[in-house]
Protein backbone atom coordinates (compact mmCIF):
# COMPACT_ATOMS: atom_id res chain seq x y z
CA UNK A 1 0.00 0.00 0.00
CA UNK A 2 1.35 3.41 -0.77
CA UNK A 3 2.38 5.41 2.48
CA UNK A 4 1.49 8.42 4.21
CA UNK A 5 2.15 11.62 3.07
CA UNK A 6 4.02 13.67 5.67
CA UNK A 7 1.69 15.37 8.79
CA UNK A 8 1.94 18.58 9.63
CA UNK A 9 0.80 18.19 13.62
CA UNK A 10 0.17 21.16 15.60
CA UNK A 11 2.73 22.07 18.30
CA UNK A 12 -0.11 23.52 20.13
CA UNK A 13 -2.79 21.92 22.08
CA UNK A 14 -5.52 21.10 20.77
CA UNK A 15 -7.55 21.15 24.03
CA UNK A 16 -9.60 24.50 24.38
CA UNK A 17 -9.25 26.59 26.91
CA UNK A 18 -11.13 29.90 28.43
CA UNK A 19 -8.57 32.17 26.47
CA UNK A 20 -9.63 30.36 23.32
CA UNK A 21 -13.03 31.46 23.07
CA UNK A 22 -13.28 34.63 20.63
CA UNK A 23 -13.64 38.02 22.07
CA UNK A 24 -16.15 40.43 22.19
CA UNK A 25 -17.90 43.09 19.66
CA UNK A 26 -15.74 45.43 21.02
CA UNK A 27 -12.23 44.03 19.66
CA UNK A 28 -12.39 44.80 15.43
CA UNK A 29 -10.38 43.67 12.78
CA UNK A 30 -7.82 46.91 12.27
CA UNK A 31 -4.92 48.17 13.69
CA UNK A 32 -2.51 44.95 14.09
CA UNK A 33 -4.62 42.55 12.46
CA UNK A 34 -5.14 44.67 9.02
CA UNK A 35 -2.46 43.85 8.20
CA UNK A 36 -3.14 40.15 7.54
CA UNK A 37 -6.34 40.98 5.25
CA UNK A 38 -5.01 40.20 1.54
CA UNK A 39 -6.86 41.17 -1.23
CA UNK A 40 -7.81 37.71 -3.39
CA UNK A 41 -6.74 37.74 -7.26
CA UNK A 42 -9.11 35.99 -9.65
CA UNK A 43 -8.67 32.12 -9.64
CA UNK A 44 -10.38 29.18 -9.91
CA UNK A 45 -11.30 26.90 -6.91
CA UNK A 46 -13.10 23.76 -5.74
CA UNK A 47 -16.25 22.92 -4.24
CA UNK A 48 -17.00 19.00 -3.13
CA UNK A 49 -20.76 18.93 -2.46
CA UNK A 50 -23.33 16.09 -2.08
CA UNK A 51 -25.98 14.16 -3.83
CA UNK A 52 -29.80 15.27 -2.79
CA UNK A 53 -31.11 11.78 -2.03
CA UNK A 54 -34.71 13.19 -2.78
CA UNK A 55 -34.18 14.57 -6.44
CA UNK A 56 -31.01 12.59 -7.35
CA UNK A 57 -29.07 15.72 -8.51
CA UNK A 58 -26.21 17.37 -6.92
CA UNK A 59 -27.14 19.83 -4.55
CA UNK A 60 -26.65 23.83 -5.45
CA UNK A 61 -22.62 24.28 -5.54
CA UNK A 62 -22.69 27.50 -3.82
CA UNK A 63 -24.41 27.29 -0.36
CA UNK A 64 -23.56 29.24 2.36
CA UNK A 65 -23.77 26.81 5.34
CA UNK A 66 -25.62 27.44 8.45
CA UNK A 67 -25.87 24.71 10.31
CA UNK A 68 -22.71 23.76 12.36
CA UNK A 69 -21.58 21.27 10.16
CA UNK A 70 -18.08 21.84 9.85
CA UNK A 71 -14.63 23.83 11.64
CA UNK A 72 -16.38 27.39 10.32
CA UNK A 73 -20.01 27.46 9.77
CA UNK A 74 -21.42 28.51 13.12
CA UNK A 75 -25.09 28.27 13.37
CA UNK A 76 -27.35 31.44 12.84
CA UNK A 77 -30.80 32.28 14.52
CA UNK A 78 -31.57 34.09 11.23
CA UNK A 79 -34.17 33.21 8.46
CA UNK A 80 -32.84 35.19 6.20
CA UNK A 81 -31.58 33.07 3.19
CA UNK A 82 -28.13 35.45 2.77
CA UNK A 83 -28.04 36.87 6.30
CA UNK A 84 -25.13 34.86 7.47
CA UNK A 85 -23.55 31.10 6.58
CA UNK A 86 -20.22 30.34 5.12
CA UNK A 87 -18.77 28.41 2.07
CA UNK A 88 -15.95 26.67 2.28
CA UNK A 89 -13.51 26.27 -0.93
CA UNK A 90 -10.46 24.88 -1.95
CA UNK A 91 -7.52 26.33 -3.31
CA UNK A 92 -6.77 23.51 -5.40
CA UNK A 93 -8.75 20.14 -6.37
CA UNK A 94 -6.60 18.21 -3.90
CA UNK A 95 -7.08 20.63 -1.14
CA UNK A 96 -10.81 20.01 -1.45
CA UNK A 97 -10.61 16.19 -1.85
CA UNK A 98 -8.36 16.01 1.50
CA UNK A 99 -11.05 18.38 3.27
CA UNK A 100 -13.85 16.21 2.28
CA UNK A 101 -12.29 12.54 2.33
CA UNK A 102 -9.83 13.10 5.16
CA UNK A 103 -12.38 12.30 7.77
CA UNK A 104 -13.04 8.72 6.48
CA UNK A 105 -10.12 7.88 5.83
CA UNK A 106 -7.46 6.08 8.60
CA UNK A 107 -6.43 8.96 11.07
CA UNK A 108 -2.68 9.56 10.54
CA UNK A 109 -1.91 9.95 14.36
CA UNK A 110 -3.12 6.27 15.01
CA UNK A 111 0.02 4.55 16.36
CA UNK A 112 0.75 2.12 13.18
CA UNK A 113 1.44 -1.62 13.86
CA UNK A 114 3.78 -3.75 11.77
CA UNK A 115 1.06 -6.44 11.38
CA UNK A 116 -1.40 -3.54 10.34
CA UNK A 117 -4.17 -4.26 7.62
CA UNK A 118 -3.95 -2.54 4.35
CA UNK A 119 -7.73 -1.40 5.29
CA UNK A 120 -6.23 0.00 8.89
CA UNK A 121 -3.48 2.32 6.68
CA UNK A 122 -4.61 2.97 3.38
CA UNK A 123 -7.12 5.45 1.74
CA UNK A 124 -9.63 4.79 -0.92
CA UNK A 125 -12.35 6.27 -2.53
CA UNK A 126 -15.18 4.05 -2.98
CA UNK A 127 -17.63 4.04 -6.46
CA UNK A 128 -20.00 5.64 -4.25
CA UNK A 129 -17.78 8.74 -3.19
CA UNK A 130 -17.27 9.11 -7.08
CA UNK A 131 -21.04 9.18 -8.00
CA UNK A 132 -22.31 10.82 -4.53
CA UNK A 133 -19.91 13.44 -4.84
CA UNK A 134 -19.90 16.05 -7.57
CA UNK A 135 -17.17 18.79 -7.84
CA UNK A 136 -17.23 21.87 -9.74
CA UNK A 137 -14.85 25.03 -10.04
CA UNK A 138 -15.91 28.29 -9.00
CA UNK A 139 -14.92 31.61 -9.75
CA UNK A 140 -12.96 33.35 -7.15
CA UNK A 141 -13.81 37.06 -7.84
CA UNK A 142 -10.95 39.09 -7.03
CA UNK A 143 -10.73 42.02 -4.95
CA UNK A 144 -12.51 40.05 -2.15
CA UNK A 145 -10.71 40.91 1.39
CA UNK A 146 -9.74 37.46 3.49
CA UNK A 147 -7.95 37.47 6.38
CA UNK A 148 -5.01 35.41 6.35
CA UNK A 149 -4.20 32.91 9.16
CA UNK A 150 -2.07 30.52 7.23
CA UNK A 151 -0.06 33.84 7.93
CA UNK A 152 3.10 33.66 10.08
CA UNK A 153 1.82 34.75 13.42
CA UNK A 154 -1.70 36.81 12.52
CA UNK A 155 -3.45 36.04 15.58
CA UNK A 156 0.16 36.26 17.64
CA UNK A 157 0.03 39.68 16.81
CA UNK A 158 -2.78 40.58 19.35
CA UNK A 159 -1.40 38.32 22.08
CA UNK A 160 -3.73 34.91 21.15
CA UNK A 161 -1.44 32.58 19.81
CA UNK A 162 -4.26 30.59 18.06
CA UNK A 163 -2.76 30.15 14.57
CA UNK A 164 -1.71 26.85 13.97
CA UNK A 165 -4.51 25.70 16.85
CA UNK A 166 -7.28 27.06 14.92
CA UNK A 167 -6.78 24.93 12.27
CA UNK A 168 -5.79 21.94 14.36
CA UNK A 169 -8.47 21.87 17.06
CA UNK A 170 -11.19 19.67 16.78
CA UNK A 171 -13.14 21.91 18.96
CA UNK A 172 -15.22 23.32 16.81
CA UNK A 173 -17.30 25.24 19.01
CA UNK A 174 -14.38 27.89 19.22
CA UNK A 175 -13.40 27.71 15.83
CA UNK A 176 -17.13 28.59 14.79
CA UNK A 177 -17.08 31.25 17.87
CA UNK A 178 -14.07 33.13 15.90
CA UNK A 179 -15.59 32.52 12.44
CA UNK A 180 -18.95 34.42 13.82
CA UNK A 181 -16.46 37.37 15.39
CA UNK A 182 -14.72 37.58 12.26
CA UNK A 183 -18.04 37.53 10.48
CA UNK A 184 -19.67 40.16 13.05
CA UNK A 185 -17.01 42.21 13.80
CA UNK A 186 -15.41 42.91 10.72
CA UNK A 187 -16.21 43.44 6.76
CA UNK A 188 -13.68 41.11 5.61
CA UNK A 189 -15.32 38.43 2.88
CA UNK A 190 -13.48 35.41 4.54
CA UNK A 191 -10.65 33.17 5.91
CA UNK A 192 -7.81 31.91 4.30
CA UNK A 193 -6.57 28.68 6.42
CA UNK A 194 -4.44 25.57 5.89
CA UNK A 195 -6.15 22.19 6.02
CA UNK A 196 -5.86 20.27 9.03
CA UNK A 197 -5.21 16.58 7.23
CA UNK A 198 -3.54 18.15 4.65
CA UNK A 199 -0.82 20.46 6.37
CA UNK A 200 -0.03 23.86 5.30
CA UNK A 201 0.56 22.96 1.76
CA UNK A 202 -2.82 22.96 0.92
CA UNK A 203 -4.91 26.18 1.42
CA UNK A 204 -8.68 26.76 1.85
CA UNK A 205 -10.88 29.19 2.01
CA UNK A 206 -13.76 30.32 4.13
CA UNK A 207 -16.35 32.77 2.57
CA UNK A 208 -19.09 34.76 4.58
CA UNK A 209 -22.28 35.46 2.74
CA UNK A 210 -21.61 39.24 2.05
CA UNK A 211 -24.60 40.85 -0.17
CA UNK A 212 -24.04 39.90 -3.57
CA UNK A 213 -21.91 37.41 -3.13
CA UNK A 214 -23.47 34.40 -3.54
CA UNK A 215 -24.95 35.71 -6.70
CA UNK A 216 -21.33 36.26 -8.64
CA UNK A 217 -20.33 33.02 -7.15
CA UNK A 218 -23.07 31.28 -8.69
CA UNK A 219 -23.61 33.52 -11.83
CA UNK A 220 -19.75 32.37 -13.08
CA UNK A 221 -19.90 28.71 -11.37
CA UNK A 222 -18.52 26.13 -13.80
CA UNK A 223 -20.16 22.58 -14.68
CA UNK A 224 -20.96 20.68 -11.81
CA UNK A 225 -19.86 16.84 -12.69
CA UNK A 226 -19.70 13.72 -10.39
CA UNK A 227 -16.75 13.33 -9.01
CA UNK A 228 -15.72 10.11 -10.93
CA UNK A 229 -16.03 12.23 -14.20
CA UNK A 230 -13.37 14.66 -13.32
CA UNK A 231 -10.92 11.41 -14.57
CA UNK A 232 -7.08 13.24 -14.76
CA UNK A 233 -7.86 15.28 -11.76
CA UNK A 234 -9.01 12.62 -9.47
CA UNK A 235 -5.59 10.64 -10.82
CA UNK A 236 -3.38 13.46 -9.74
CA UNK A 237 -4.99 14.12 -6.35
CA UNK A 238 -4.38 10.21 -6.16
CA UNK A 239 -0.98 10.52 -6.84
CA UNK A 240 -0.31 13.74 -4.56
CA UNK A 241 -2.28 12.12 -1.69
CA UNK A 242 -1.99 9.07 -1.76
CA UNK A 243 -4.79 7.38 -2.10
CA UNK A 244 -6.59 4.49 -4.60
CA UNK A 245 -9.46 4.32 -6.51
CA UNK A 246 -11.60 1.88 -6.11
CA UNK A 247 -14.10 2.66 -8.49
CA UNK A 248 -14.20 2.18 -12.34
CA UNK A 249 -13.42 5.57 -14.32
CA UNK A 250 -15.09 6.81 -17.08
CA UNK A 251 -13.61 5.95 -20.71
CA UNK A 252 -14.42 9.35 -21.05
CA UNK A 253 -13.47 12.51 -18.99
CA UNK A 254 -14.83 15.65 -18.59
CA UNK A 255 -11.45 17.55 -17.83
CA UNK A 256 -10.02 16.19 -21.01
CA UNK B 1 -9.73 -37.91 -2.99
CA UNK B 2 -13.67 -37.81 -1.39
CA UNK B 3 -14.36 -40.91 0.42
CA UNK B 4 -17.79 -39.62 1.85
CA UNK B 5 -20.36 -37.95 -0.13
CA UNK B 6 -23.89 -37.62 1.87
CA UNK B 7 -26.65 -36.36 -0.47
CA UNK B 8 -28.56 -33.83 1.55
CA UNK B 9 -31.46 -33.17 -0.63
CA UNK B 10 -32.87 -34.37 -3.83
CA UNK B 11 -31.87 -32.57 -7.01
CA UNK B 12 -34.13 -31.85 -9.32
CA UNK B 13 -33.05 -32.15 -12.67
CA UNK B 14 -33.26 -28.15 -13.70
CA UNK B 15 -30.29 -27.98 -11.34
CA UNK B 16 -27.36 -27.04 -12.53
CA UNK B 17 -24.48 -28.36 -9.60
CA UNK B 18 -21.76 -26.27 -8.62
CA UNK B 19 -18.83 -27.31 -6.28
CA UNK B 20 -17.74 -24.72 -4.73
CA UNK B 21 -14.96 -23.79 -2.08
CA UNK B 22 -15.71 -23.58 1.08
CA UNK B 23 -12.19 -23.19 2.53
CA UNK B 24 -8.40 -24.08 1.82
CA UNK B 25 -8.72 -27.66 0.26
CA UNK B 26 -12.47 -28.25 1.05
CA UNK B 27 -15.20 -28.02 -1.15
CA UNK B 28 -18.98 -28.10 -0.91
CA UNK B 29 -21.33 -29.24 -4.09
CA UNK B 30 -24.10 -27.11 -4.35
CA UNK B 31 -26.92 -26.29 -6.90
CA UNK B 32 -27.97 -22.85 -9.18
CA UNK B 33 -31.79 -23.35 -9.43
CA UNK B 34 -32.59 -19.55 -9.97
CA UNK B 35 -30.98 -16.44 -12.01
CA UNK B 36 -30.59 -14.73 -8.44
CA UNK B 37 -27.04 -16.25 -8.20
CA UNK B 38 -28.14 -17.88 -4.70
CA UNK B 39 -27.44 -21.35 -4.33
CA UNK B 40 -28.76 -24.60 -1.77
CA UNK B 41 -26.44 -26.68 -0.66
CA UNK B 42 -26.55 -30.40 -1.91
CA UNK B 43 -23.63 -32.15 0.71
CA UNK B 44 -24.08 -32.16 4.14
CA UNK B 45 -20.50 -32.69 4.65
CA UNK B 46 -17.65 -30.91 3.45
CA UNK B 47 -15.44 -32.46 0.74
CA UNK B 48 -11.60 -32.42 1.34
CA UNK B 49 -9.68 -32.10 -1.81
CA UNK B 50 -6.20 -32.22 -2.26
CA UNK B 51 -5.07 -28.98 -2.73
CA UNK B 52 -3.95 -27.58 -6.18
CA UNK B 53 -7.41 -27.57 -7.84
CA UNK B 54 -8.85 -25.05 -5.60
CA UNK B 55 -9.49 -22.86 -8.83
CA UNK B 56 -11.51 -25.99 -9.81
CA UNK B 57 -14.99 -24.83 -9.31
CA UNK B 58 -17.93 -24.87 -12.21
CA UNK B 59 -20.91 -25.98 -12.44
CA UNK B 60 -22.14 -28.20 -15.35
CA UNK B 61 -25.66 -30.34 -16.25
CA UNK B 62 -26.03 -33.99 -15.74
CA UNK B 63 -25.47 -36.09 -18.50
CA UNK B 64 -27.16 -39.16 -19.38
CA UNK B 65 -26.97 -42.38 -17.86
CA UNK B 66 -26.58 -41.02 -14.37
CA UNK B 67 -28.35 -40.21 -11.13
CA UNK B 68 -27.80 -36.33 -10.12
CA UNK B 69 -26.09 -37.76 -6.72
CA UNK B 70 -23.56 -40.41 -8.59
CA UNK B 71 -22.81 -37.09 -11.23
CA UNK B 72 -22.02 -35.10 -7.36
CA UNK B 73 -19.64 -37.68 -6.13
CA UNK B 74 -17.96 -38.34 -9.77
CA UNK B 75 -17.48 -34.71 -10.38
CA UNK B 76 -16.01 -34.39 -6.62
CA UNK B 77 -13.73 -36.93 -7.22
CA UNK B 78 -12.67 -35.84 -10.66
CA UNK B 79 -11.73 -32.63 -8.73
CA UNK B 80 -9.11 -34.29 -7.21
CA UNK B 81 -7.19 -34.41 -10.85
CA UNK B 82 -4.95 -31.62 -12.62
CA UNK B 83 -7.03 -29.59 -14.76
CA UNK B 84 -6.00 -28.24 -18.62
CA UNK B 85 -9.70 -26.41 -18.93
CA UNK B 86 -9.25 -24.43 -15.32
CA UNK B 87 -6.02 -23.53 -14.76
CA UNK B 88 -5.09 -21.85 -11.43
CA UNK B 89 -5.94 -18.15 -11.38
CA UNK B 90 -2.82 -15.87 -11.36
CA UNK B 91 -3.37 -13.21 -8.49
CA UNK B 92 -2.33 -9.96 -10.18
CA UNK B 93 1.10 -8.94 -8.60
CA UNK B 94 1.64 -6.10 -6.31
CA UNK B 95 -1.69 -4.52 -6.79
CA UNK B 96 -2.91 -2.38 -3.87
CA UNK B 97 -6.56 -2.22 -4.78
CA UNK B 98 -7.02 -5.84 -4.76
CA UNK B 99 -4.56 -6.04 -1.68
CA UNK B 100 -6.99 -3.10 0.44
CA UNK B 101 -10.31 -5.25 -1.02
CA UNK B 102 -8.96 -8.69 0.07
CA UNK B 103 -8.17 -7.25 3.85
CA UNK B 104 -11.34 -5.53 4.00
CA UNK B 105 -13.54 -9.02 3.11
CA UNK B 106 -10.96 -10.80 5.22
CA UNK B 107 -11.48 -8.74 7.78
CA UNK B 108 -12.21 -9.95 11.90
CA UNK B 109 -12.65 -13.73 10.69
CA UNK B 110 -14.07 -13.53 6.95
CA UNK B 111 -17.66 -14.09 5.67
CA UNK B 112 -20.06 -16.16 5.05
CA UNK B 113 -21.49 -17.38 1.72
CA UNK B 114 -25.14 -17.28 1.23
CA UNK B 115 -25.47 -20.88 1.40
CA UNK B 116 -23.53 -21.32 4.71
CA UNK B 117 -25.85 -18.67 6.34
CA UNK B 118 -28.96 -19.90 5.08
CA UNK B 119 -27.99 -22.83 6.70
CA UNK B 120 -26.46 -21.63 10.00
CA UNK B 121 -29.14 -18.98 10.49
CA UNK B 122 -32.02 -21.11 9.01
CA UNK B 123 -33.42 -18.29 7.04
CA UNK B 124 -34.47 -18.87 3.35
CA UNK B 125 -32.94 -16.95 -0.14
CA UNK B 126 -36.02 -14.75 -0.43
CA UNK B 127 -35.29 -13.38 3.23
CA UNK B 128 -31.74 -12.68 2.72
CA UNK B 129 -32.57 -11.01 -0.27
CA UNK B 130 -34.83 -9.20 1.36
CA UNK B 131 -32.47 -8.38 3.67
CA UNK B 132 -29.68 -6.91 1.54
CA UNK B 133 -32.47 -4.81 -0.73
CA UNK B 134 -33.77 -3.13 3.16
CA UNK B 135 -30.49 -2.45 4.04
CA UNK B 136 -30.53 -5.07 7.13
CA UNK B 137 -27.66 -6.74 6.31
CA UNK B 138 -24.20 -6.21 5.45
CA UNK B 139 -23.02 -8.51 2.54
CA UNK B 140 -20.31 -8.10 -0.07
CA UNK B 141 -19.80 -9.42 -3.64
CA UNK B 142 -17.34 -11.51 -5.46
CA UNK B 143 -16.11 -11.41 -9.17
CA UNK B 144 -19.05 -13.88 -9.73
CA UNK B 145 -21.53 -11.87 -8.22
CA UNK B 146 -22.05 -14.54 -5.31
CA UNK B 147 -23.01 -12.74 -1.90
CA UNK B 148 -21.16 -12.77 1.43
CA UNK B 149 -22.09 -11.59 5.08
CA UNK B 150 -19.34 -10.36 7.01
CA UNK B 151 -19.10 -12.39 10.52
CA UNK B 152 -18.34 -9.85 12.30
CA UNK B 153 -22.28 -7.94 11.88
CA UNK B 154 -23.35 -11.24 13.95
CA UNK B 155 -24.28 -11.84 17.23
CA UNK B 156 -23.79 -15.78 18.72
CA UNK B 157 -27.59 -16.16 17.48
CA UNK B 158 -26.61 -14.65 13.94
CA UNK B 159 -28.49 -11.84 14.03
CA UNK B 160 -27.59 -8.46 13.17
CA UNK B 161 -26.01 -6.31 15.99
CA UNK B 162 -29.01 -3.23 16.28
CA UNK B 163 -26.44 -0.77 15.88
CA UNK B 164 -25.05 -2.63 12.88
CA UNK B 165 -28.51 -2.16 11.30
CA UNK B 166 -28.91 1.60 12.22
CA UNK B 167 -25.51 2.14 10.67
CA UNK B 168 -26.93 0.31 7.49
CA UNK B 169 -30.06 2.33 7.29
CA UNK B 170 -28.11 5.69 7.48
CA UNK B 171 -25.50 4.55 4.69
CA UNK B 172 -28.60 3.29 2.73
CA UNK B 173 -26.15 2.22 0.13
CA UNK B 174 -25.50 -0.73 -2.67
CA UNK B 175 -22.02 -0.02 -2.65
CA UNK B 176 -20.24 -2.43 -0.51
CA UNK B 177 -17.08 -1.16 0.23
CA UNK B 178 -18.39 1.98 1.68
CA UNK B 179 -19.99 -0.17 3.89
CA UNK B 180 -17.04 -2.10 4.53
CA UNK B 181 -14.84 0.78 4.98
CA UNK B 182 -17.49 2.84 7.03
CA UNK B 183 -17.46 -0.06 9.73
CA UNK B 184 -13.66 -1.12 9.70
CA UNK B 185 -11.96 2.20 8.85
CA UNK B 186 -10.05 3.13 11.87
CA UNK B 187 -11.73 6.98 11.21
CA UNK B 188 -14.18 7.15 13.70
CA UNK B 189 -13.52 9.55 16.74
CA UNK B 190 -9.83 8.84 18.09
CA UNK B 191 -7.61 7.56 16.08
CA UNK B 192 -7.05 4.24 15.31
CA UNK B 193 -10.61 3.49 16.16
CA UNK B 194 -13.16 2.33 14.20
CA UNK B 195 -17.01 2.17 13.94
CA UNK B 196 -16.96 -1.75 14.58
CA UNK B 197 -14.58 -1.99 17.54
CA UNK B 198 -16.82 1.47 19.05
CA UNK B 199 -19.61 -1.18 18.86
CA UNK B 200 -18.02 -4.57 19.89
CA UNK B 201 -16.78 -2.19 23.32
CA UNK B 202 -20.64 -1.26 23.78
CA UNK B 203 -19.95 2.44 22.29
CA UNK B 204 -22.29 1.90 19.88
CA UNK B 205 -24.88 4.95 20.25
CA UNK B 206 -21.31 6.75 20.01
CA UNK B 207 -20.80 5.33 16.86
CA UNK B 208 -24.01 5.92 15.21
CA UNK B 209 -23.57 9.31 16.48
CA UNK B 210 -20.07 9.52 14.27
CA UNK B 211 -21.46 7.79 11.12
CA UNK B 212 -24.97 10.19 11.39
CA UNK B 213 -22.15 13.44 11.63
CA UNK B 214 -20.57 12.30 8.57
CA UNK B 215 -23.17 11.56 6.67
CA UNK B 216 -25.12 14.62 7.73
CA UNK B 217 -22.36 17.20 6.19
CA UNK B 218 -23.66 18.35 3.02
Amino acid sequence: MKLWPPYVRSKMSTEPSDGCQAPSVALRVDGALAQYVVPTTASVVWRIHSLNEKTGRAFAPVYFSRKEGSRWDFKSNSKHPYSDGVLCLGKTFEATMIETFAKKWPSVLAPTRPDAKPYETGRVLTPDDCTRKSATPLHLPAGLRLFDLTAPAAMNSVGYGLDAWLTATKAYHFTRSWSRWFFQCSDIDGLIYSSRPGGAQMTNYVLFSRPGLKGKLRAEAGQTRQLGQWRSLLRNASVVLNFTILAPLPKVAADE
Amino acid sequence: MPTTVEIKSPVSELEKIIFREKSGNEYVAASQSDLTGGYRILTGKVISIPKGSKDRVWGMRLGKGKSREEFIILRLADLSKPSRRFPPAKLPVNDPAGEYVQSLKDAEGGAWSTAEFMELAHISRQALQERRANFTITYWTDAKGHCHYPKWQFDPDRRVLPHVRTILGLLHTHDTLRVLTTFLVPSIGEPGVSALSMIQDGRGDEAVAAVRALEDEH
